[in-house]
């Protein structure tokens, strides 16, 4: 087995983990047992190579950590269920992209590189979400609305610029 | 859906809900999402220039024998990532050994080498485009092309090789060659005696004839030119195609491959016309290069189904020259005598190579069957006088038990011409 596979593992794991914990804190027993069934079933899926699974269970994870955190359950664990559906997800690409890969390819340099990324990448993405969970201004609706359409146009622009510049 | 795409749906899902529902917490889970897309965009693919070859071990082969094909990438871009290779290899080939694919990194200047074995049945394969996809390490972006190497790989049906077959066409090049030309000339064959001329050879006189008249007189040679072959292979797929998928049009192919090798090495100018759904035309000419010629056109050869080619009739007689000879491979059915018979009364010499569709099919049914025995009796009396008519009308056959092998079988039969031919009715 390889380390990515093991890390997806991990990353399903922690992700299911955390939701799990999390909704038993509020005593949402049932909810909590379903999605360990989904964790279940998404390291089922993976292990029968089942490639779409991975973005289905992403979208059931983050709608269930966004879920988590609309009915007040603690965003560290929340985001941390989310992160580890992105790894999960993120992985389960690599190893799907690994199949194309001859034996005589040297595919552990591929591995060890995109894990480097991905570690930088998620705890970047934690650092800044911790920070934002700490962080709290207290802003009027509609300035709210302004920073938010500001936010997604800035974002559109910088993936347009980061386009461009990679032509 | 693109990685990329995905991911921006769950951002802005998320960014949404969070002005739905009015929680800001929502953007504490969105800011991964945005962090791994700016990611993955930070270190997307600048440029995508590479250099392909691609080299194959032969460009011609037989039958299941291994060819080995070598592509080899350099990068004369910016380091990438994650490159994925896939060779466009041809769906009928298999591939033995090795892999198409590939999936490296690549970095400024680098190389990689992709090496695999494939083999595959007769016919002509283009190996076209090399299909790249380039991404970072995170697959957020990237890009795919498709870089045009171009190689052809022509698996020919196996050679056999066969001695002389003996043609005799009415009418023959000017060409000195191997066969009969109804001439009087040099030559090794007798033809007939006529006045002595100044110049005659001593060796020559007839002094028999000589002794009982007053003057001299010579003998004279059959002179021996080439002639003007034309194949007609029948890819006919009412004729060729047998139960249970099985077909005798590779035995087709085979004789006709050996048929065209053997008249080109006797010297003749021979042409091929491929009898299927189309009309595949292959130019008389001479030599090696017309073997080759014939040889990729047998290899590309396919059967097909026609309304209109469905009966030998459409046969253009206009491609071969008049009273040259016409070889045509076919199974034959019954509709074929006539058209046969009727390119004979145009005056061609005909000979029909016919692999033997009786036999062909008992040695997959079972012949222990009475029923199928019945049914082989009457068809192959059925054949037997379809073969008697076109002897009658003065075609030479050669009916092939494709258990046998051709060489053989052509030497048994043909190892002499019938008195018809000898005598050049």
């Amino acid at each position: 087995m390889s380390v990515a596979t093991i890390l997806m593992v991990v990353s399903i794991v922690v992700g299911t983990g955390a939701l799990f914990w999390g909704y038993s804190l509020a005593d949402l027993d049932t909810p909590a047992r379903w999605l360990l069934a989904a964790g279940a079933a998404w390291l089922f899926a993976q292990w029968q190579r089942l490639h779409w699974a991975a973005s289905l269970a992403l979208l059931v994870f983050v709608g269930a950590a966004g879920y988590g955190l609309w009915i007040g359950l603690p965003a560290s664990l929340m985001t941390l269920a989310a992160v580890g559906a992105l790894l999960g997800w993120d992985l389960a690409g690599l190893s799907y992209r690994m199949r194309f890969a001859s034996p005589s390819d040297d595919v552990r340099i591929i591995e060890r590189l995109h894990m480097a990324r991905v570690a930088v990448v998620s705890a970047l993405g934690l650092v800044i979400a911790g920070l934002a969970s700490v962080v709290r201004i207290k802003l009027s609706f509609e300035l709210a609305v302004v920073l938010v359409l500001l936010a997604g146009i800035g974002l559109t622009q910088v993936v347009s610029w980061l386009q461009r510049r990679g032509e | 859906m693109s990685r990329f795409n995905f991911l921006s749906l769950i951002l802005y899902i998320l960014i949404a809900a969070m002005l739905f529902t009015l929680r800001g917490e929502l953007l504490i889970l969105a800011i991964p999402f945005a962090v791994y897309l700016l990611a993955g965009f930070w270190f997307a693919p600048r440029e995508v220039k590479l250099d392909v070859t691609r080299h194959l071990s032969a460009e011609r082969a037989t039958p299941d024998s291994s060819v080995d094909v070598t592509v080899t990438v350099t990068n004369l871009g910016a380091a990438l990532e994650e490159v994925q290779f896939e060779d466009g290899v041809p769906p009928q080939l298999k591939v033995l050994d090795g892999s198409p694919r590939s999936l490296v990194t690549l970095p400024k200047g680098g190389t990689h080498t992709l090496t695999y074995t494939v083999s595959g049945p007769r016919g002509g394969y283009a190996f076209e485009a090399l299909k790249v996809k380039v991404n970072d390490h995170l697959a957020v972006a990237g890009s795919e092309v498709q870089i045009k190497v171009m190689n052809q790989l022509f698996i020919f049906p196996p050679l056999t090789r066969l001695r002389h077959i003996p043609i005799r066409p009415r009418r023959t090049r000017v060409y000195a060659g191997s066969i009969p030309a109804r001439a009087g000339g040099t030559g090794a064959e007798f033809f007939g005696v006529r006045s002595y001329q100044p110049g005659d050879s001593p060796r020559a006189i007839n002094w028999r004839a000589s002794a009982r008249h007053t003057d001299l007189y010579s003998n004279e040679f059959q002179q021996e030119r080439v002639s003007d072959v034309g194949i007609v292979l029948d890819g006919r797929l009412r004729t060729n195609a047998f139960g249970r998928g099985h077909s005798l049009f590779e035995y087709s192919v085979t004789a006709a491959a050996a048929l065209a090798d053997a008249f080109l090495a006797q010297g003749n100018r021979v042409g091929l016309l491929l009898y299927a759904n189309y009309l595949g035309w292959t130019l008389p000419a001479y030599g090696k290069v017309q073997r080759e010629r014939i040889l990729q056109a047998l290899a590309r050869a396919k059967t097909g189904d026609s309304q209109v080619f469905s009966a030998l009739e459409h046969i253009p007689t206009r491609l071969f020259p008049p009273e040259s000879q016409i070889v045509v491979v076919s199974p034959l059915t019954e509709d074929d005598v006539a058209p046969l018979v009727q390119l004979r009364g145009l005056g061609y010499q005909m000979m029909v190579v016919s692999p033997d569709p009786i036999s062909f099919e008992m040695s997959y049914l079972p012949a222990k069957d009475p029923s199928v025995q019945m049914a082989a009796r009457v068809v192959r009396m059925e054949r037997g006088l379809l073969l008697r008519r076109l002897q009658h009308s003065g075609v030479q056959i050669l009916s092939w038990d494709v258990a046998q092998p051709f060489d053989q079988v052509v030497a048994r039969q043909m190892h002499r011409p019938p008195g018809w031919l000898r005598t050049g009715r």
